[in-house]
Protein backbone atom coordinates (compact mmCIF):
# COMPACT_ATOMS: atom_id res chain seq x y z
CA UNK A 1 0.00 0.00 0.00
CA UNK A 2 1.48 3.24 -0.78
CA UNK A 3 1.21 6.37 1.46
CA UNK A 4 -0.67 7.79 -1.35
CA UNK A 5 -3.41 5.00 -0.85
CA UNK A 6 -3.04 4.96 3.16
CA UNK A 7 -4.26 8.79 2.96
CA UNK A 8 -7.08 7.77 0.14
CA UNK A 9 -8.45 4.97 2.63
CA UNK A 10 -8.09 6.99 5.96
CA UNK A 11 -9.82 9.99 3.78
CA UNK A 12 -12.32 7.82 2.43
CA UNK A 13 -13.28 6.33 6.59
CA UNK A 14 -15.93 6.81 8.56
CA UNK A 15 -13.94 7.72 11.71
CA UNK A 16 -12.12 10.35 9.73
CA UNK A 17 -15.67 11.55 8.74
CA UNK A 18 -16.55 12.31 12.03
CA UNK A 19 -13.25 13.81 12.46
CA UNK A 20 -14.09 16.22 9.55
CA UNK A 21 -17.41 17.16 10.09
CA UNK A 22 -18.10 17.20 13.90
CA UNK A 23 -17.88 21.10 14.50
CA UNK A 24 -15.28 21.45 17.69
CA UNK A 25 -12.99 18.10 17.07
CA UNK A 26 -10.13 19.55 15.17
CA UNK A 27 -9.78 22.70 17.39
CA UNK A 28 -10.07 20.36 20.54
CA UNK A 29 -6.98 18.14 18.50
CA UNK A 30 -5.36 21.12 18.29
CA UNK A 31 -5.52 22.19 21.82
CA UNK A 32 -3.38 19.05 22.69
CA UNK A 33 -1.20 19.88 20.19
CA UNK A 34 -0.74 23.23 21.71
CA UNK A 35 -0.40 21.23 24.91
CA UNK A 36 2.49 18.86 23.58
CA UNK A 37 3.97 22.09 21.50
CA UNK A 38 4.23 23.78 25.50
CA UNK A 39 6.22 20.84 26.59
CA UNK A 40 8.31 20.37 24.61
CA UNK A 41 9.26 23.84 23.44
CA UNK A 42 9.28 24.95 27.45
CA UNK A 43 11.20 22.18 28.45
CA UNK A 44 13.77 22.89 25.45
CA UNK A 45 13.97 26.74 26.55
CA UNK A 46 14.81 25.21 29.95
CA UNK A 47 17.81 23.07 28.76
CA UNK A 48 19.21 26.05 26.79
CA UNK A 49 18.70 28.37 29.63
CA UNK A 50 20.85 26.07 31.41
CA UNK A 51 23.48 25.25 28.65
CA UNK A 52 23.75 29.05 27.79
CA UNK A 53 24.02 29.52 31.87
CA UNK A 54 21.33 32.23 31.67
CA UNK A 55 19.20 31.07 34.14
CA UNK A 56 17.95 28.26 36.20
CA UNK A 57 21.36 27.47 37.51
CA UNK A 58 20.65 26.52 41.05
CA UNK A 59 19.60 22.98 39.41
CA UNK A 60 21.96 20.73 38.52
CA UNK A 61 21.86 20.00 34.14
CA UNK A 62 21.47 15.86 35.18
CA UNK A 63 18.96 17.08 37.53
CA UNK A 64 16.80 18.98 34.86
CA UNK A 65 17.66 15.98 32.41
CA UNK A 66 16.16 13.47 34.54
CA UNK A 67 13.34 15.53 35.78
CA UNK A 68 12.54 17.42 32.34
CA UNK A 69 13.49 14.79 29.74
CA UNK A 70 10.23 12.46 29.75
CA UNK A 71 8.00 15.75 29.21
CA UNK A 72 9.40 17.09 26.45
CA UNK A 73 9.56 13.26 24.79
CA UNK A 74 5.95 13.37 26.17
CA UNK A 75 5.22 16.49 24.60
CA UNK A 76 6.02 15.68 21.63
CA UNK A 77 4.38 12.41 21.32
CA UNK A 78 1.06 14.21 22.18
CA UNK A 79 2.01 16.84 19.38
CA UNK A 80 3.15 14.13 16.96
CA UNK A 81 -0.32 11.79 17.33
CA UNK A 82 -2.35 15.28 17.46
CA UNK A 83 -0.68 16.14 14.51
CA UNK A 84 -1.67 13.30 12.78
CA UNK A 85 -5.26 13.45 13.89
CA UNK A 86 -5.59 17.23 12.26
CA UNK A 87 -3.69 15.88 8.73
CA UNK A 88 -5.99 12.79 8.27
CA UNK A 89 -9.21 14.39 7.89
CA UNK A 90 -8.06 16.75 5.28
CA UNK A 91 -4.47 15.51 3.51
CA UNK A 92 -4.88 17.30 0.48
CA UNK A 93 -4.94 20.52 1.76
CA UNK A 94 -1.99 20.15 4.34
CA UNK A 95 -0.15 18.69 1.25
CA UNK A 96 -0.67 21.46 -0.80
CA UNK A 97 0.32 24.27 2.00
CA UNK A 98 4.17 25.47 1.52
CA UNK A 99 3.85 26.43 5.10
CA UNK A 100 2.78 22.95 6.10
CA UNK A 101 5.51 21.24 3.88
CA UNK A 102 8.21 23.94 5.68
CA UNK A 103 7.31 22.70 8.84
CA UNK A 104 7.64 19.17 8.30
CA UNK A 105 10.73 19.27 6.81
CA UNK A 106 12.19 21.77 9.89
CA UNK A 107 10.43 18.92 12.58
CA UNK A 108 12.67 15.90 11.22
CA UNK A 109 15.69 18.53 11.16
CA UNK A 110 14.45 19.17 14.80
CA UNK A 111 13.54 15.85 15.95
CA UNK A 112 17.51 14.51 14.66
CA UNK A 113 19.24 17.41 16.24
CA UNK A 114 17.31 16.94 19.53
CA UNK A 115 17.66 13.49 20.11
CA UNK A 116 21.11 13.02 19.02
CA UNK A 117 23.64 16.57 19.79
CA UNK A 118 21.19 17.94 22.21
CA UNK A 119 20.43 14.59 24.30
CA UNK A 120 24.24 13.73 24.50
CA UNK A 121 25.35 17.55 25.46
CA UNK A 122 22.20 17.26 28.22
CA UNK A 123 23.05 14.28 29.52
CA UNK A 124 27.38 15.14 29.52
CA UNK A 125 28.95 14.87 32.82
CA UNK A 126 31.07 17.83 31.83
CA UNK A 127 28.96 20.70 30.32
CA UNK A 128 30.43 22.02 26.94
CA UNK A 129 32.40 24.96 26.22
CA UNK A 130 30.76 28.17 26.15
CA UNK A 131 31.34 28.72 22.29
CA UNK A 132 29.72 25.09 21.95
CA UNK A 133 27.15 26.05 23.92
CA UNK A 134 26.19 28.65 22.07
CA UNK A 135 26.09 27.21 18.83
CA UNK A 136 23.63 24.15 20.17
CA UNK A 137 21.59 26.52 21.77
CA UNK A 138 20.97 28.43 18.49
CA UNK A 139 20.54 25.75 16.73
CA UNK A 140 17.85 24.18 18.73
CA UNK A 141 16.17 27.62 19.55
CA UNK A 142 16.31 28.23 16.24
CA UNK A 143 14.89 24.89 15.17
CA UNK A 144 11.96 24.70 17.23
CA UNK A 145 10.73 27.54 17.08
CA UNK A 146 10.60 27.61 13.49
CA UNK A 147 8.85 24.37 13.32
CA UNK A 148 6.20 26.29 15.81
CA UNK A 149 5.72 29.68 13.56
CA UNK A 150 5.74 27.51 10.48
CA UNK A 151 2.78 25.53 12.12
CA UNK A 152 1.10 28.78 12.81
CA UNK A 153 1.37 29.74 9.47
CA UNK A 154 -0.40 26.83 7.59
CA UNK A 155 -3.59 28.59 9.02
CA UNK A 156 -2.08 31.90 6.93
CA UNK A 157 -0.44 30.73 3.95
CA UNK A 158 -1.39 28.68 0.75
CA UNK B 1 5.34 31.08 20.97
CA UNK B 2 5.58 32.96 24.28
CA UNK B 3 2.96 30.14 25.48
CA UNK B 4 6.14 27.62 26.16
CA UNK B 5 7.87 30.22 28.50
CA UNK B 6 4.85 30.99 29.49
CA UNK B 7 3.11 28.20 30.75
CA UNK B 8 5.24 25.95 30.16
CA UNK B 9 7.73 26.96 33.09
CA UNK B 10 4.62 27.59 35.39
CA UNK B 11 3.76 24.03 35.12
CA UNK B 12 7.08 22.68 35.84
CA UNK B 13 6.39 24.67 39.24
CA UNK B 14 2.83 23.38 39.26
CA UNK B 15 4.30 19.51 38.86
CA UNK B 16 6.62 20.36 41.80
CA UNK B 17 3.78 21.17 43.67
CA UNK B 18 2.15 17.94 43.33
CA UNK B 19 5.50 16.02 43.44
CA UNK B 20 5.52 14.50 39.76
CA UNK B 21 8.87 16.77 39.15
CA UNK B 22 11.90 17.59 40.65
CA UNK B 23 10.83 15.86 44.05
CA UNK B 24 14.26 15.72 45.58
CA UNK B 25 14.44 19.79 45.28
CA UNK B 26 13.06 21.97 47.53
CA UNK B 27 9.94 23.63 46.20
CA UNK B 28 11.12 27.22 47.47
CA UNK B 29 14.29 26.48 44.90
CA UNK B 30 12.38 25.55 41.79
CA UNK B 31 9.92 28.57 42.61
CA UNK B 32 12.63 30.96 42.30
CA UNK B 33 14.84 28.94 39.63
CA UNK B 34 11.85 29.16 37.61
CA UNK B 35 8.43 31.77 37.94
CA UNK B 36 10.68 34.45 37.36
CA UNK B 37 11.60 33.24 33.65
CA UNK B 38 7.93 33.10 32.96
CA UNK B 39 7.38 36.86 33.79
CA UNK B 40 8.69 38.23 30.11
CA UNK B 41 6.96 34.76 28.60
CA UNK B 42 3.65 36.32 30.45
CA UNK B 43 4.30 39.79 29.29
CA UNK B 44 4.81 39.07 25.74
CA UNK B 45 1.14 36.92 25.96
CA UNK B 46 -0.54 39.98 27.05
CA UNK B 47 1.09 42.07 24.23
CA UNK B 48 0.30 40.02 21.43
CA UNK B 49 -2.91 38.82 22.98
CA UNK B 50 -4.03 42.80 23.36
CA UNK B 51 -2.82 43.60 19.62
CA UNK B 52 -4.74 40.21 18.66
CA UNK B 53 -7.74 41.75 20.50
CA UNK B 54 -7.70 45.40 19.12
CA UNK B 55 -7.04 44.23 15.26
CA UNK B 56 -11.18 42.74 16.09
CA UNK B 57 -12.10 44.06 18.94
CA UNK B 58 -16.02 43.74 18.60
CA UNK B 59 -15.98 40.11 17.16
CA UNK B 60 -13.79 39.05 19.53
CA UNK B 61 -15.77 40.79 22.27
CA UNK B 62 -18.87 39.01 20.69
CA UNK B 63 -17.05 35.27 21.20
CA UNK B 64 -18.61 32.84 24.29
CA UNK B 65 -15.33 31.24 24.51
CA UNK B 66 -13.31 34.29 24.46
CA UNK B 67 -15.50 35.97 27.47
CA UNK B 68 -14.84 32.11 28.92
CA UNK B 69 -10.96 32.48 28.29
CA UNK B 70 -10.89 36.06 29.98
CA UNK B 71 -12.34 34.54 33.25
CA UNK B 72 -10.41 31.49 33.61
CA UNK B 73 -7.69 34.14 33.05
CA UNK B 74 -8.37 36.13 35.73
CA UNK B 75 -8.91 32.96 37.76
CA UNK B 76 -5.77 31.46 37.30
CA UNK B 77 -4.21 35.08 38.79
CA UNK B 78 -7.13 34.43 41.73
CA UNK B 79 -5.49 31.06 42.20
CA UNK B 80 -1.50 32.58 41.84
CA UNK B 81 -2.86 35.42 44.44
CA UNK B 82 -4.37 32.81 46.22
CA UNK B 83 -0.96 30.71 46.79
CA UNK B 84 1.22 34.25 47.63
CA UNK B 85 -0.90 35.02 50.05
CA UNK B 86 -1.47 32.19 51.70
CA UNK B 87 1.16 29.57 51.19
CA UNK B 88 4.01 31.57 49.95
CA UNK B 89 4.73 33.63 53.39
CA UNK B 90 5.02 30.10 55.12
CA UNK B 91 6.53 28.39 52.33
CA UNK B 92 10.13 28.55 54.04
CA UNK B 93 8.49 26.11 56.97
CA UNK B 94 6.59 23.73 55.44
CA UNK B 95 9.04 23.24 52.64
CA UNK B 96 11.59 22.02 54.90
CA UNK B 97 9.10 19.54 56.43
CA UNK B 98 9.27 18.33 52.69
CA UNK B 99 5.64 17.94 52.71
CA UNK B 100 3.37 20.32 50.63
CA UNK B 101 0.21 21.20 52.40
CA UNK B 102 -2.92 20.54 50.62
CA UNK B 103 -3.79 23.46 49.84
CA UNK B 104 -0.82 24.68 47.89
CA UNK B 105 -1.30 21.21 46.08
CA UNK B 106 -4.38 21.93 45.26
CA UNK B 107 -3.54 25.61 43.59
CA UNK B 108 -0.78 23.43 41.77
CA UNK B 109 -3.42 20.94 39.87
CA UNK B 110 -5.69 24.08 39.93
CA UNK B 111 -3.00 25.75 37.75
CA UNK B 112 -2.57 22.89 35.77
CA UNK B 113 -6.16 22.75 34.52
CA UNK B 114 -6.93 26.07 34.26
CA UNK B 115 -4.29 26.96 31.59
CA UNK B 116 -5.05 23.74 29.70
CA UNK B 117 -8.30 24.79 29.40
CA UNK B 118 -7.31 28.74 28.44
CA UNK B 119 -4.78 26.94 25.49
CA UNK B 120 -8.14 25.24 24.56
CA UNK B 121 -10.49 28.15 24.65
CA UNK B 122 -8.11 30.06 22.80
CA UNK B 123 -7.91 27.69 20.03
CA UNK B 124 -11.42 26.70 19.85
CA UNK B 125 -12.02 30.62 19.52
CA UNK B 126 -10.92 31.08 16.47
CA UNK B 127 -13.05 28.92 14.92
CA UNK B 128 -16.16 30.56 15.80
CA UNK B 129 -14.83 34.41 14.63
Amino acid sequence: MSLQQIWEWSYSSKTVDVLRNAKYAIPVIQSFHLFGLTLVLGTTVVFNLRLLGLGVRKISMPALTNQLWRLAVGGLLLSAATGILVFIPDPARYAANTAFKTKLVILVMAILFHFTVFRKVVRAKVPPRPRRAALIAAASLTLWFCVGWAGRAIAFLG
Amino acid sequence: MALAVSVGLILVFDLRLLRLAFAAEPVSRIMEQFVPLSLPGFAAMFITGLLLFISQAEKVYQNTFFRFKLALLVLAGLNALLYQLKFYPKMAEWDKSGVVPWGARVSGALSLIIWACIIALGRTMAYEL
